[in-house]
């Protein structure tokens, strides 16, 4: 009788995990694509040790796979034209699109490729790879859902927000930093709207 | 800033000068030219590589961006003037061939690995080997050019007309949107004070068979990587090639026979004159058509935000 019950038991438990198991496998990975118009890449650094300095790039592009059953599945990847930079100051963006500083004749794109996914509480915590003239190193950001939900165009959109910090002479961009004029440490603030596909 | 500024061209210019003393042991007149003519490309390459360095750090291996090739090549360069030097048997018909071969060799190299970028983004078919076939060609142009010019014109005038264009050619630089190539060519210019300070001393010392390659590959290299990269003009880049050639001017008709120091002032104006022009046009662009708007071009997604379609 026990044998039997424990029997029982077994086999409703494996029951009971395979629904589960199903389950979990039967909700679908949601593929986005950037948003163009609506995400947005800034970046503020420091100006002779005295204050911030803002600038955006205007051309962002990208897609981000979202895996609910299995996170760490999910993926992000974005690409930036680095030609796009703007600080509403010609010369100095001019400046910046130079070897000096973006390099752009030569390193058209930054791009940033997940390689590492976990689920927080908020979004994600992501370990990625950035690529910034021509140099690959591993960043590691915290992604926040900003919101989720229908457009009045029917389609459903996710927002997705987070903020990192890197130095730019790891990459290579060196100038300003030994004098001060322009400070090393770069704070990144990426924001983008993802409609699904 | 500043400290940066001396360390990339002050120091560099006393590398040059202590190089080329020792070399050419200034505090004699008796050391014979041929003997020490191999310590010219080498005191030139010593100084703008510690300017490099200094501005940029240590090129990678393999080089990652355009201008770290240059370093490079302009440690090839030094090593054919030192064979140039150390070699000379002009008359012998297979040196010239081999020579004429290492000239070529050098010219082709320089835009092969600094615009291998522009290769690999920007052009297509014919268009990129119209490139790398007009930069090779004025590498070796600029080297001939200079090369017979050094045979004729001794003591400091030349030097000090090369002197002169690097430095315009930093300023075009600079003022074309990249303060790091105008450094790199003012490192150069400081090189260039060291052979000018041994030509002053050492009157009799002529710049054949010696600096003329690291010359006009660093030269030529900056003002391609100006115009390649960064935004110098089409023609303020013609007329900085051309700067270190207007010396040339003085070799016809009267202007040959004037006096060593009459000769110098006159190479150094018309120089002066050709820069002047091109620092001019780097100072007032052509007006450029704004970039294409690329997001115009993306395509629509069929969830455009039209928000004149909310409310109806």
């Amino acid at each position: 009788m026990r044998v039997r019950s424990f029997f029982a038991f077994a086999a409703l438990m494996l029951t009971v995990g395979a629904m589960a198991g199903t389950a979990r496998a039967a909700e679908p990975t949601e593929t986005y694509d950037l948003d163009q118009q609506h995400s947005y890449v800034t970046f503020k650094v420091k100006h002779l040790g005295l204050n911030w300095s803002y600038g955006s790039f205007g051309h962002v592009e990208g897609s981000f796979t979202l895996d609910p059953g299995n996170p760490a599945a999910s993926s992000f990847t974005i690409k930036v034209k680095a030609e796009s930079v703007d600080t509403h100051v010609e010369k100095r963006d001019q400046h910046l699109r130079s070897p000096d500083f973006f390099n752009v004749k030569q390193f058209p794109w930054i791009t940033y490729r997940s390689t590492k996914v976990a689920k927080t509480d908020k979004g994600y915590q992501v370990t990625g790879d950035l690529t910034l003239l021509g140099v690959t190193k591993p960043v590691t950001t915290d992604i926040v859902e900003v919101g989720a939900g229908k457009d009045p165009w029917g389609n459903y959109r996710t927002g997705l927000h987070a903020e990192l910090v890197i130095k730019r002479s790891d990459f290579g961009m060196t100038w300003g930093v030994d004098n001060g004029v322009v400070g090393d440490e770069v704070r990144l603030t990426i924001s983008v709207e993802g409609v699904r596909k | 800033m500043i400290l940066t500024a001396i360390l990339a061209s002050l120091v560099p210019g006393a590398l040059s000068t202590v190089v080329l003393a020792l070399a050419f042991r200034a505090w004699r007149t008796d050391v014979p030219v041929d003997r020490a003519r191999w310590a010219l490309p080498v005191a030139l390459t010593v100084a703008w590589s510690f300017g490099y360095v200094v501005l940029r750090g240590w090129p990678a291996l393999p080089p990652v961006v355009a201008n770290e090739w240059l370093f490079f090549l302009a440690l090839g360069a030094t090593a054919v003037a030192v064979a140039g030097a150390a070699w000379s048997a002009p008359s012998s018909l297979r040196w010239k061939a081999v020579r004429w071969a290492a000239r070529w060799a050098l010219s082709a190299l320089v835009p092969w690995l600094l615009l291998q970028p522009m290769v690999a983004h920007t052009w297509t078919g014919s268009e990129r080997w119209l490139w790398l076939g007009a930069v090779a060609l004025a590498v070796f142009a600029v080297w001939s050019a200079l090369e017979s010019l050094a045979r004729r014109v001794p003591g400091p005038s030349l030097p000090i007309a090369l002197l002169l264009a690097v430095s315009g050619t930093a300023g075009a630089l600079v003022v074309s949107g990249s303060a790091l190539l105008g450094q790199l060519s003012g490192a150069l210019a400081a090189g260039l004070g060291g052979v000018v300070l041994l030509t002053l001393r050492r009157p009799d010392v002529t710049l054949e068979r010696s600096v003329m390659p690291v010359v006009a590959t660093l030269h030529v290299g900056l003002v391609c990587l100006g115009y390649f990269y960064a935004e110098l003009p089409a023609a303020a880049a013609v007329l900085l090639l051309a700067a270190p050639l207007a010396p040339w001017v003085a070799q016809v008709g009267p202007l040959r026979r004037l006096g060593s120091w009459s000769g110098a002032a006159v190479r150094a104006l018309l120089v002066a004159a050709v820069l002047a022009s091109a620092l001019w046009i780097a100072f007032h662009p052509p007006e450029t058509p704004p970039p294409a708007d690329s997001d115009k071009d993306a395509p629509t997604h069929q969830y455009e935000n039209d928000y004149s379609n909310l409310g109806g």
